[in-house]
């Protein structure tokens, strides 16, 4: 039997409320997904997927209505809870990747579990199992931005999965990759989704939201979920 | 009023933080009447996030005030040197009929702060906001403390006239003397002695026996916390003033309690009343987190700091009596009699 990981109620996100510039972002979005389950959010750009994404993923909070994560309101937590439920149960891979092109690859990877207080050797140990995992071995103390676009994917990779987290966001995982590097990104999306973990990505790549291991597929348009 | 730049920086700061204040008062009047944490709609997504805000500013706000009543006293210490007449803060604090009750309202302040600081720590630990709306309405409720304390400096400070003779420390602090100074110099040893070391016994069986006891016991116990830490603290300074100030200064006739806390005597008064402003503060708000019941969360949260709290005001009170009784000590070892 499957169990519930994300909800959302009647989620509304309004940027700059009651300004001239006020813009909603994404109106009424009301979701269920399962966990172990491999969804996408597809939708064309500027329909507000990214910003739903990350009202899941606790990087903003909506202007109304509810976001629930394993049974937890995310969205009523005051920031530091809400900072603590983000690092302990969601990774994140961002469009851009978002690394830290000075630092290593061992360093990067490591970063979300400085916060959480764990000892540099526990740290390197479980950053040593998922650069094996990726093939990265090799690269560890190199500096991020000598990595080529797929080995920068892989550490994004490992970089989201460093805290064991339940639960992977990934927000345009393929829109600055080529067909074979998207490939190979379903390889590992394929993989992870068969050890368990829940994945939700926003695509409007067909390549993505037309694989067979998509369990299911929700369309945004003007930020509402339409199907 | 006397142009002098600590004048200038009471009046700056109290008007500031009183601004602070006021704009807290605002924001947490709007809290404590539309907060509903149930609530999914825009209103109450605003109010949370008002409180962040708001709760961090008042912290900041609140602590400031806190540390003022200290800025208060070297700042009174230091205008005796334009005061003719004035010995130490006491000729500053009595040149004129606000000082004294500016200083004594800061010292009641310091507590009442302290206890929402902690409220608001306290709150601040848990996921559900559940103590927003008490401790709204607590800062609601103290705001006219601090109108108080800024309309009292601004009086004091308008007051302040150089051409006037005040009084010395010696004159108030007297026996003889009239008013409070009067009779707190005069108490006898024989009566604060007794009077003082059986409030701190019945503090050390209240924290080690009723409150070990039986729920009941328990419940008696937190009761008497805060009125104890009251007594003890007035009790302190009674005592500080009629008995330990005359070993310090090996004088029967001088019983300033500011002096003492000059290069002068090595700054013996700044540790004894830390103790005893700590002591107090943490004793009386550790009684009031026991009262706290639910949700249980919360309760398990304030059972933690309650602990540590009992700890800290234990400890306090235990180096307020050795500090307090070392020169007592001292002296009786160098003379081999009593003053």
């Amino acid at each position: 039997m499957s169990n519930l990981i994300i909800e959302t109620i009647n989620v509304t996100k309004t940027y700059n409320p009651g300004k001239p510039n006020e813009a909603i972002a994404v109106k009424d979005a009301s979701l269920q997904i399962n966990e172990g389950s491999l969804v996408v959010l597809k939708g064309p750009s500027g329909s507000g997927k990214t910003t739903l994404l990350s009202l899941i993923g606790c990087q903003a909070k909506p202007t109304r209505g509810e976001v629930i994560i394993r049974g937890k309101r995310i969205s009523k937590l005051p920031e530091k809870f809400m900072n603590r439920h983000k690092r302990n149960h969601i990774g994140f891979i961002f469009q851009h990747f978002q690394l830290i092109g000075g630092m290593s690859v061992l360093d990067n990877i490591v970063l979300p579990l400085i916060p959480e207080g764990i000892s540099p050797k526990e740290r390197s140990k479980r950053a040593d199992r998922l650069l094996e995992r990726f093939d990265l071995a090799h690269r560890r103390q190199f500096k991020v931005s000598y990595l080529s676009g797929g080995e920068q994917q892989r550490v994004a990779i490992a970089r989201a999965l460093i805290n064991n987290a339940g639960i992977l966001l990934a927000d345009e995982p393929s829109a600055h990759l080529d067909s074979r590097l998207t490939s190979d990104l379903l390889v590992y999306i394929n993989q992870l989704k068969q050890s368990g973990q829940t994945i939700l990505i926003t695509s409007h790549d067909p390549i993505i939201y037309q694989h067979p291991a998509v369990d299911q597929v929700f369309e945004m348009k003007d930020g509402q979920v339409i199907s | 009023m006397i142009l002098h730049p600590w004048v200038l920086g009471l009046i700056i700061g109290h008007s500031a933080l009183l601004l602070v204040f006021s704009l807290g008062l605002i924001n947490a009047w709007q809290i404590y009447r539309g907060w509903d944490y149930n609530s999914t709609e825009e209103k109450q997504f605003l109010l949370e996030k008002k409180t962040y805000l708001v709760s961090t500013v008042m912290n900041f706000a609140l602590f400031t005030q806190i540390l003022m009543l200290f800025l208060l006293e070297i700042a009174a210490d230091e205008l005796a040197n334009v005061l003719p007449g004035a010995m130490c803060a006491v000729g500053t604090l009595s040149s004129n009929s606000y000082g004294f009750p500016l200083l004594d309202l800061k010292i009641l302040s310091f507590f009442v702060y302290f206890i929402w600081l902690v409220i608001n720590y306290l709150d601040n630990q848990i996921e559900t906001y559940p103590l927003v709306r008490k401790k709204y309405l607590g800062l609601i409720l103290i705001y006219p403390l601090a109108v108080m304390e800024t309309i009292l400096l601004f009086m004091f400070a308008f007051n302040l006239d150089p051409s006037v003779i005040t009084s010395c420390c010696g004159s108030v602090y007297n026996e003889g003397a009239e008013g409070l100074g009067g009779s707190l110099a005069g108490a006898s040893a024989g009566f604060i002695l007794p009077l003082f070391f059986s409030i701190v016994t019945l503090q050390l069986l209240n924290r080690f026996v009723f409150k070990r006891w039986s729920t009941v016991d328990k419940w008696f116990g937190n009761l008497l916390e805060f009125p104890l830490w009251i007594a003890f603290f007035i009790s302190a300074i009674v005592m500080t003033i009629s008995f330990i100030s005359i070993y310090v200064y090996e004088m029967l006739s001088h019983k300033c309690p500011f002096c003492f806390m000059g290069a002068e005597y090595y700054y013996y008064g700044v540790p004894l009343y830390f103790c005893l402003f700590v002591a107090t503060a943490t004793g009386m708000t550790g009684g009031l987190l026991g009262y706290i019941r639910q949700p249980s969360i919360l309760r398990e949260k304030a059972g933690i700091l309650r602990k540590k709290m009992e700890f800290v005001s234990l400890w306090g009170m235990l180096a307020f009596v050795v500090i307090g009784f070392l020169p007592f000590v001292a002296y009786y070892m160098k003379t081999g009699r009593l003053i």
